[in-house]
């Protein structure tokens, strides 16, 4: 557990494995010419199959052909060489060539749908492929090209083939820490927070494309490094070798080892360097066994081989442990002090006029107008389809209105801009479904989001910048203290509504947007959150809360606005509103089954 | 011009591979959110199936129907034993579609295995060629033409016209509000699957007949027939077979005008280009994420 967060620990790790390797191969006489070729062999495309299986692990993408980055490293490393510069210079000019196009490529299909990356990449490697059998001078088209000895500033000599141990290892071993220390950074958890949940990850001040990209281009330049230790290692570069067949087997080691994990990418790797070498002379069964293992793992073993064995190694007892964690822990501290300390947009109100909506033809939103005065809380109720839940899309940017009159957090207009920008406005929001990231503790949670919100704090002249800092304070606040090293799905559902709360106010909204909040809790937990709701509001954090549980509007809010097909047909205090028989007509009489679903 | 014309006649014989291709991947993707990997292999078994039985002296037509089927109840197969039990959800989007493409991997090396990995001769289901605008054709391009588009026919008469294509497209507007109107959303899946794998069927039969047999002899075409997919939109039956169409057409016009060698360059960059342009295809819609 502690090796698991302490990232220059795992890094000098890393580096002690490689070393050990090292010596092992070279210098202690166990082993022979074959299995020492076997074990560069394994090192490089462990190098690519991390590139692949980080991608798929931390963003959810699946690249089919990351042979065109593999051949960018190695035919660079070829001709850059015959240039006569040294491999220092050619490895950093691969991987930024590599990390560009993949960086723009990112872009291009990062704009729609994480899908497109895998049909994307197919295109890209039959392309490149078909580029490589015929640019003659620069890849020796259909007949390969031989590598020459490459000139190298460290060993002051030119390296080849003799020095194919070494040099595989080193750039292993540094491809290694490189994944290590993004991935378990918080670069690695916006990915998996983006991963988990995209949608909610905007509120957040995330932003997926670039995100995607940034991991496409850091992936692809993880491949290209693959790539130049693939000339050195081998000597000679076959077009054959970056074909869509050997794409696919970056795929198989990928689903094989299991995605996200070093070991994983290790184990891959020797799985598809060992299957063709212990099938020998009997043709063809290899494709049999990659495409065969390949289904039962993903049947059977959705994570892969070696995150199963270490799940099962560590005890499946974590989740047990989790789920009997009950209610959380006793708040610490009141909330205003914590507003106080981590909000840096506390006192700005929340004006909607005139917003409309439409799908279609049907008219979602009609000349909506709210206005939520500064450090105030105002209820929203409206049967199923009334458009609450649009509303609050519009809000976050989920939803583009047909026309709005004004969208303004304080002196801030929302309108046009980008969801993941509206944080930084101070404008939050939660979810009905909580739609916490699934893949990340609370706390990491909770870290990574305030990361984002660093920056206001720091303009805001607030006492609490640092973001583990402020994680720290919302979890004791909120009382999340004793689930915050759990991940979401093993908590009680009224836990996962406060750390959406808790999440909203790590990314530094003093303008709250609540999306039912009560609904689907007990009678305790709806206790424990009004209390911290209540808090909030006296805190001076200015709050918009929608839910059908009405007498929990009447109680918090102060006036209360009723939207029915789209319209506001009523707006006043909690006593107006429930005399009024407009309401009770369009809202009262179905309240029991309206409450019993979730739209 | 001539040139152009000839170009684009037998751009859009060639097309209807791809269309047909790539209309059984948006028939398969609407229905199951799955991209499947495997239909142009399904579709080259089925042929493998076709040219045995050819072989065995059944005639040829009966042989194409054989095809069809082989690789409708393979495809239908394939959905139920690996598709199905992942369950559902957004994120195993990429683990259907990585598990077809083992599917594939295991297809390509069986159909090598049984039938051996050298081009086989195929007969063309009909003979000789013929003289259009100044372009010599084969007839089984023209004859590939006509069936690709009498197979298109039905589709779009299937699903505009009968209750269960009808309601089979309304299941993939919104699967959940389908099961809860009591469609049978696994039989959904079924015919999908067996629809999409039969189309794949027919593009690869003609494919061979026009050449040759080898167990992969699916990778250029259903390249294309993706690129036809992206340009119309993953998730538009129609866009798809213009898409085909289209990619059919200019694959030849750019091979003929700019190079020969560089086809597959040519045909990744214009899908970039129009990515970038329209991130959802030409006729495709971006679908909406439920929040």
């Amino acid at each position: 557990m502690k090796l698991a967060s302490n990232r220059p620990a795992r890094a000098a790790l890393i580096a002690l494995c490689g070393l050990l390797t090292w010596l092992v191969v070279v210098h202690s006489g166990l082993v022979g010419d074959y299995v020492g070729f076997v074990v560069v062999a394994i090192a490089y495309f462990a190098v690519v199959t991390m590139a692949v299986s980080m991608l798929a692990g931390y963003c959810g993408i699946w690249p089919i052909g990351h042979t065109a980055f593999t051949a960018t490293g190695a035919y660079l490393t070829v001709n850059l060489g015959l240039a006569g510069l040294p491999i220092e210079a050619i490895v950093p000019i691969a991987v930024v060539t590599a990390a560009v196009i993949g960086y723009l490529l990112g872009m291009t299909a990062g704009r729609f749908s994480i899908l497109y990356f895998g049909l994307l990449t197919l295109a890209l490697s039959l392309a490149a492929f078909e580029v490589i059998g015929r640019w003659d001078q620069f890849t020796g088209g259909e007949h390969g090209i031989v590598v020459p000895a490459i000139p190298s500033l460290l060993a002051g000599r030119p390296i080849g083939l003799t020095d194919a141990t070494g040099f595989t290892l080193i750039v292993a071993t540094v491809a290694f820490m490189a994944v290590d220390l993004v991935c378990r950074g918080p670069v690695g958890r916006r990915w998996l927070a983006i991963k988990s949940q995209r949608i909610a990850s905007m509120a957040c001040g995330f932003v997926p494309p670039r995100e995607n990209a940034t991991a496409f281009g850091f992936s692809a330049g993880l491949a290209a490094m693959s790539g130049c230790a693939m000339a050195i290692a081998i000597g000679y570069l076959d077009p054959e070798g970056f074909s869509l067949n050997a794409g696919v087997t970056m795929l198989v080691a990928t689903v094989v080892g299991g995605t996200g994990s070093i070991l994983g990418a290790i184990f891959g790797a020797a799985f598809i360097v060992g299957v063709p070498e212990l099938a020998r002379g009997t043709s063809n069964v290899a494709p049999f066994i990659y495409g065969g293992a390949m289904i039962l793992v993903l049947l059977f073993l959705r994570k892969g081989v070696v995150p199963s064995i270490i799940e099962l190694l560590s005890g499946g007892s974590r989740g047990a442990r989790m789920k009997a964690a009950g209610q959380g822990a006793a708040r610490g501290g009141d909330l205003a002090a914590l507003v106080a300390d981590v909000l840096p947009n506390r006192g700005s109100d929340l004006v909607i006029e005139d917003v409309s909506v439409a799908f279609g033809g049907v008219k979602a939103l009609q000349n909506v107008s709210i206005t939520v005065p500064a450090g105030r809380a105002i209820g929203l109720i409206g049967p199923n389809g009334s458009g609450k839940t649009t509303l609050l899309n519009v809000l976050s940017g989920f939803v583009k209105p047909k026309s709005v009159g004004t969208l303004k957090v304080g002196s801030v207009d929302l309108q046009g801009l980008a969801p993941w920008v509206r944080i930084e406005a101070g404008f939050g929001r939660t979810f009905q479904h909580a739609e916490l990231f699934g893949e990340l503790t609370i706390r990491d949670a909770l870290r990574v989001v305030a990361r984002q919100g660093r920056a206001s704090r720091l303009a805001a002249g607030r006492t609490l910048v640092d973001a583990d800092a402020v994680a720290e304070r919302i979890i004791a606040g909120l009382g999340l203290g004793e689930v915050a090293d759990s991940k979401p799905h093993f908590l009680p559902f009224g836990i996962q509504k406060v750390a959406d709360i808790a999440r909203a106010l790590a990314g530094g909204a003093g303008v709250l947007a609540l999306d039912e909040p009560f609904s689907g809790l007990d009678a305790d937990e709806s206790a424990k959150l009004r209390a911290i709701l209540r808090e909030l509001r006296q805190a001076g954090v200015t709050i918009l809360i929608i839910d059908h549980v009405v007498h929990e509007i009447f109680d918090l809010a102060e006036s209360v606005y009723v939207l029915d097909f789209g319209s506001v047909i009523a707006h006043g205090t909690p006593a107006e509103i429930r005399a009024n028989p407009k309401v009770r007509e369009a809202y009262f009489g179905i309240t029991e089954t309206a409450e019993a679903q979730h739209a | 011009m001539g040139d152009i014309i000839s170009l684009i006649i037998s751009g859009i014989a060639n097309g209807s591979a791809y269309a047909l291709l790539a209309l059984g991947i948006v028939i398969i993707f609407r229905s199951t959110d799955t991209v499947n990997f495997a239909i142009g292999d399904t579709g080259t078994l089925a042929t493998f199936a076709a040219l045995s039985a050819i072989a065995a002296g059944v005639p040829i037509a009966a042989a194409f129907f054989l095809a069809i089927a082989v690789a409708g109840v393979v495809g239908i197969a394939a959905e139920r034993l690996l598709i199905r039990p992942l369950g559902h959800g957004q994120h195993l989007l990429f683990v259907a579609l990585v598990i077809t493409i083992g599917l594939g991997l295991v297809m390509q090396a069986g159909m090598g295995a049984f039938w051996g990995n050298t081009p086989k001769p195929f007969p063309p289901l009909v003979p000789g060629w013929i003289q259009v605008a100044g372009v010599a054709i084969s007839l089984n391009k023209i004859a590939a033409t006509v069936f690709a588009l009498i197979a298109m026919g039905f589709v779009a008469w299937f699903f505009g016209y009968m209750p269960f294509g009808i309601a089979m497209r309304a299941s993939a507007e919104d699967p959940l509000a389908a099961r809860m109107l009591g469609l049978n959303t696994g039989r959904i899946a079924s015919i999908a699957w067996f629809l999409g794998c039969g189309l794949a069927a027919i593009a690869m039969f003609f494919l061979a007949a026009e050449s040759s047999l080898n167990p992969h002899i699916a990778h250029s075409p259903l390249f294309r027939a993706f690129a036809g997919v992206f340009l119309g939109g993953l998730t538009s039956m129609p866009g798809a077979v213009i898409g085909g169409f289209a990619i059919g057409v200019l694959d030849n016009i750019a091979g003929h005008y700019i190079s020969a060698n560089y086809r597959d360059t040519i045909v990744f960059t214009v899908i970039v280009v129009v990515l970038f342009v329209r991130p959802a295809g030409f006729l495709g819609s971006i679908r909406k994420e439920r929040v």
